[in-house]
């Protein structure tokens, strides 16, 4: 997403300064790694997988700023995108903010484990609490996509046939083939095809859980096929649309 | 009384020219305002007036209602009416359409990005590892 890929590099400074704190709350628990592992307790010294503690922070560290970084993008994109509804835009912020709330004060939590076994923990929580890749920003892509066909590309459709029809039963009546005909037809099939496909798919797509995704991990496949008729759709409207224009130039 | 006769009879002579030649003139205009008796002999010499008949008859075929040229008028009058208030509305209509299609390009190029990222995040690991 061209949007995305500009506001990359602008966010990530932003985000790293937002991991700052958790990262930093990392630091003070591993500089000395040796003494956390050896010193605070037992259990302390190796995880589920034989991991460390610090090793486990570590990770967690990294998987939390990564996160953050995508996250600060995202809300960027989000918030200055054009195509994406005024309410999918105050429901997507509101995930996205609270991811970025609830990650960062995962961070300082894992940061401040004294256990291997609580860390490890706590750090597969970065991913079954929050599924930023696997569900949050999809969720934003998909959404931003279903507007963009509802908003623009769907009343583009609607206004090309309106004129379209009116040429045809006005001046260029002439003109109005059976192949013309066919393709208006066709046209006015796909819109609506269209519209039904898209009716209420971003609110859909918006309302999905990271615990509906743990309970079912194809639970977007559905919205994304969905998306992908839609745009076929689409493709196929544009082609009538040019069929039609053809005839009548 | 003789010395009258020659007199009289030159006077009918003159007279009887006189009448022939008012009887041919007013015969003659008579006939001019009739495009029909274009054979009639008593017109040829009216002939510098028959342009003005066919340039009368010239105007009435232009008349989209004239029976004379009903035949004629449904193959050129229809479509000169037809065409000639079509080409600024219809180009604008077609013109409109064609703005409608280069957005609907953008809008899809946009979707087709949306749902490249979307499955791009996807398909990055997202599980404990």
């Amino acid at each position: 997403m061209n949007r995305l890929t500009r506001a990359t590099a602008g966010c990530a400074a932003a985000a790293v300064t937002l991991v700052g704190l958790s990262t930093s709350a990392f630091a003070a628990t591993t500089t000395g790694p040796t003494a956390a592992t050896s010193s605070t307790s037992p259990a302390g010294g190796a995880g589920q997988h034989g991991q460390s503690l610090t090793a486990i922070q570590q990770r967690a560290a990294a998987a939390i700023s990564r996160r953050l970084a995508s996250l600060s993008v995202a809300i960027n994109d989000v918030t200055n995108s054009t195509a994406i509804s005024s309410g999918d835009k105050t429901t997507l912020l509101a995930t996205l903010n609270g991811d970025v709330t609830g990650l960062t004060a995962l961070g300082v939590t894992i940061a401040a484990d004294t256990t291997a076994q609580q860390a490890l923990t706590d750090y597969k929580t970065i991913f079954t609490g929050f599924r930023v890749y696997a569900l949050a920003l999809p969720q934003v892509h998909f959404a931003a996509a279903a507007d963009t066909i509802t908003v623009t590309v769907l009343p583009k459709l609607t206004d090309a046939q309106s004129k379209l029809a009116a040429l045809l039963a006005g001046v260029d009546s002439g003109k109005n083939t059976p192949a013309v005909q066919a393709a208006m037809a066709d046209l006015a099939t796909q819109i609506t095809a269209i519209t039904g496909a898209t009716n209420g798919l971003s609110a859909t797509v918006l309302a999905y859980t990271p615990a509906q995704y743990d309970a079912n991990h194809a639970l977007l496949s559905p919205s994304r096929a969905s998306l992908a008729i839609s745009r076929n759709d689409v493709h196929t409207a544009r082609g009538d649309i040019t069929t039609v224009t053809k005839a009548l130039a | 009384m003789s010395r009258r006769t020659p007199g009289t009879a030159a006077a009918v002579v003159v007279s009887v020219t006189l009448l022939v030649t008012l009887a041919a003139g007013c015969s003659s205009h008579g006939t001019t305002g009739i495009p029909s008796t274009p054979a009639s002999a008593v017109s040829s010499p009216v002939m510098t007036t028959a342009p003005a008949a066919p340039s009368v008859a010239a105007v009435v075929t232009t008349v989209p209602s004239a029976p004379a040229n009903a035949a004629a008028a449904p193959t050129v009058s229809p479509s000169a009416v037809a065409t000639t208030p079509t080409p600024a509305g219809a180009s604008s209509d077609l013109a409109a359409v064609n703005r409608d299609l280069a957005a609907i390009d953008a809008g899809s190029s946009a979707t087709d990005n949306e749902l490249a990222a979307g499955d791009s995040a996807r398909a990055q690991n997202d599980d404990a590892q």
